[in-house]
């Protein structure tokens, strides 16, 4: 059995696939009425799931806790302010407990790591990349850390050059000509057209003394 | 009737205004554009361009938003035509059908159909529209807390149970939003709830950033998990605009759509997709040449797109007439009208009429604006529909953050966008719909004021409160839409138990032939 999870399709198409593919490349996968295929796909990570269930019974119980705390008013409120958060969090407890023991208890039915998908899965037929993701995450959150320092002009072509990199963008033109006219354009339009101050880091001084910023 | 003609009066009146045609012809030429764009959704396209409107008056500004929701809706049958790739769920029929006749040569009579039947079908579906939301401005005088808490808890439960596979999940998306909501002062007692001691937080967390990371960068997080370029699957074509007896025939399919994408899309929760394969499904049966389905058929094209425009319109009655946001586009757009001091509900035309004028204007404008200009833009389109991929997504995640700083010039509202785009990416991948979240966050305030004011008003009493006769009534609409959202979940279960079985099927096939020497 592999270990990469798959697509069993259900229902009966009465089109066939070589129809359905040749109206249109996606066809097969997303259509609907007589052409619909109900697919049923093997690809959620068992682990993650009930690492998630974990998150949310966690976060439930440190909501209930911290709301323990709310002062309550001097009039009477039947609810107060402790009510909804005791509510929500209660709830995120309960929840995620029976759905982390429904995972626990048919964890071997499949075997594997994966399980029938809940969520949005990756595009059929197309590698996927975890790291990728997370690491433009990264790079956005250093450039927003970094503008008070760099400044918009300098912090943003460098992350734009990284993040279009890890996008596997090879081409040497796009590598140095996007980052730069992006961040170009939208400085003018942003600082110059809707009035936005962008933060210029190390360089204030000499914007300033050109004038390009208050 | 009467506010009927004076709502739609003054909405052409306020559409003369010519700084507001500008911003709705620019509204309508970035929706189309980002419509087509790979990887571009409503949700992304009206979300990286909220922070430009704080500039704009809120007219202005509401007008633009709703155009530019007119032009996505337009936009995203282009590829689906030009490539075979539809830009959203909804277009996948214009997907089959389209692509059929662009390989055949005929580019110009898809697009032209698609052309005249988004046109005719927003024109159509704004009129109902208005006509829909007007009477609701009549609830103004019954509804109080408790009606009013009963019309958010149906928003979030429709949201929450049409569109999650798992309603526990479902529930426990919307439990977080509200969590998150409470974040700030306890809007009745003033009590700081979940500040964790951090200054920015004393007022709650800013709606934008949280709304554009759950809703927008989840989304492009997860896009960027994979590669993929749309420009191979492109060829170069022409299109002359089809005969008046081509548009002529398609006219009933176009009204059917356009009839049936209005109801659909203002069911809350109810995707368009839906609306686009009844309306589709429905033309056929209608049809006079039901052979030519799924061959190339232009009254399929032409009930799936005026299906389409029309289900974005009717999705407005909710959002505007209610408050409830039905998709997560309205609840972006909801996020951004509110920024502007809309008030969603049936408050509205009594408080601010002149917003609900704006928004008719908006979307009248945009009609017009799109037949002047949709026929020019989508011969163009294929330069933007064969685009890089990855450099489009870069492009608005930086977009996106620029425009977030520049509410308050905050770097925390970047994070903020970042953190929850992180989680709204878990969200998305593991069956918890971030819409619910996003809902449930901007509903949060109101809900639980109206819930306390309510029980304040009864004195305390449940029973009083949830007998009164409005607000049983919707409750009772929440609760069918919770069991609803129930029977979603046996279906999954249902489902898991198949792919069990299949899987000890496979597994003991294998062994077997292992078996075999």
């Amino acid at each position: 059995m592999p270990d990469r999870g798959g697509t069993f399709r259900t229902g009966n198409p009465t089109l066939s696939e070589d129809q359905t593919t040749a109206a249109s490349p996606f066809a097969a996968e997303d259509g609907s009425g007589e052409h619909h295929v109900d697919p049923i796909r093997i690809e959620m990570d068992k682990r993650v799931d009930l690492a998630l269930h974990a998150v949310m019974i966690g976060f439930g119980l440190v909501a209930v806790y911290i709301a323990t705390g709310f002062r309550l008013g001097g009039y009477p409120d039947p609810v107060t302010a402790r009510g909804l958060p005791y509510f929500t969090g209660t709830y995120l407890v309960v929840a995620g407990l029976i759905l982390a023991a429904r995972r626990i208890l048919t964890w071997s039915e499949i075997p594997g790591i994966h399980t029938v998908s809940e969520g949005t899965d990756d595009e059929p037929g197309r590698p996927a990349s975890w790291v990728r993701s997370f690491s433009i995450i990264g790079i956005a959150a250093l450039w927003a850390y970094s503008l008070k320092y760099l400044g918009f002009i300098v912090a943003t072509p460098f992350a734009l050059f990284a993040m279009i990199w890890l996008m596997e963008v090879r081409s040497r033109a796009k590598l140095i000509l996007f980052p730069l006219l992006f961040t170009i354009l939208s400085w003018a339009v942003f600082s110059q057209i809707l009035g936005v101050i962008l933060p210029m880091g190390f360089l204030s001084h000499f914007a300033r003394s050109l004038g390009l910023m208050p | 009737m009467q506010l009927f003609i004076d709502s739609l009066t003054n909405a052409v009146a306020m559409a003369a205004d010519p700084m507001l045609l500008l911003f709705v012809m620019l509204g309508v030429a970035w929706g189309c554009v980002a419509g087509a764009l790979p990887g571009f959704n409503s949700v992304i396209a009206i979300g990286v361009m909220v922070p430009f409107t704080f500039g704009m008056s809120p007219i202005h500004a509401i007008a633009f938003l709703m155009a530019i929701n007119v032009g996505t809706a337009f936009g995203n049958s282009i590829p689906a035509i030009l490539v075979g790739v539809p830009g959203t769920p909804s277009a996948v029929l214009t997907a089959l059908e389209g692509y059929i006749l662009h390989r055949q040569g005929k580019s110009g009579l898809a697009l032209g159909v698609t052309y005249y039947s988004s046109v005719t079908g927003q024109l159509i579906a704004t009129l109902l529209f208005l006509a829909a939301v007007v009477p609701l401005a009549e609830l103004t005088y019954v509804f109080l807390s408790p009606e009013l808490f009963a019309l958010y808890l149906v928003g979030a439960t429709a949201l929450v149970s049409l569109t999650s596979s798992n309603i526990i999940k479902g529930l426990a998306a919307a439990a977080f939003g509200l969590t998150i909501a409470m974040a700030g002062r306890d809007p009745l007692s003033a009590v700081t709830r979940y500040t964790f001691g951090i200054t920015e937080l004393r007022a709650g967390l800013e709606t934008i950033p949280v709304v554009l990371g759950l809703l927008a960068v989840s989304e492009m997080f997860r896009s960027m998990r994979q590669i993929f370029r749309w420009d191979a699957l492109s060829q170069s074509f022409t299109a002359k605009f089809p005969p008046l007896s081509a548009l002529r025939r398609v006219t009933p399919s176009v009204l059917l759509g356009s009839l049936i994408g209005t109801f659909i899309g203002a069911v809350p929760g109810v995707a368009g997709g839906a609306a686009a394969v009844m309306s589709y499904q429905q033309s056929r049966i209608w049809s006079k040449h039901p052979e030519e389905y799924g061959k190339g058929s232009i009254e399929g094209i032409a009930a799936n797109e005026a299906a389409q425009n029309a289900d974005q319109a009717g999705e407005l009655i909710p959002t505007f007439g209610l408050g409830i946001p039905g998709s997560s586009a309205m609840v972006v757009l909801l996020g951004a009208l509110l920024m502007h001091g809309f008030i969603p509900g049936p408050l509205l035309i009594r408080e601010a009429p002149e917003l609900l004028h704006a928004a008719v204007a908006g979307l009248l404008g945009a009609t017009v604006m799109l037949a002047l200009i949709g026929w020019w833009i989508a011969r163009s389109l294929l330069v933007v529909v064969t685009m890089d991929r990855s450099l489009i997504l870069i492009g608005a995640l930086t977009l996106a953050m620029i425009g977030v700083f520049s509410i308050n010039r905050s770097v925390f509202d970047v994070f903020v966008m970042l953190f929850f785009g992180v989680i709204g990416y878990f969200m998305l991948r593991y069956g918890y719909p971030p819409a619910g979240a996003s809902i449930a966050m901007i509903l949060g305030a109101g809900l639980e004021t109206n819930l306390r004011a309510g029980l304040l008003l009864k004195g305390g009493s449940v029973i009083d409160f949830v007998t009164r006769p409005w607000t049983a009534g919707i409750l009772s609409i929440a609760l069918f839409l919770l069991l609803f959202g129930a029977w979603s979940t046996v279906k999954l279960l249902r489902k898991e138990r198949m792919a069990r079985a299949m899987a000890l099927e496979r597994d003991l096939a294998a062994r077997k032939a292992g078996d075999t020497p």
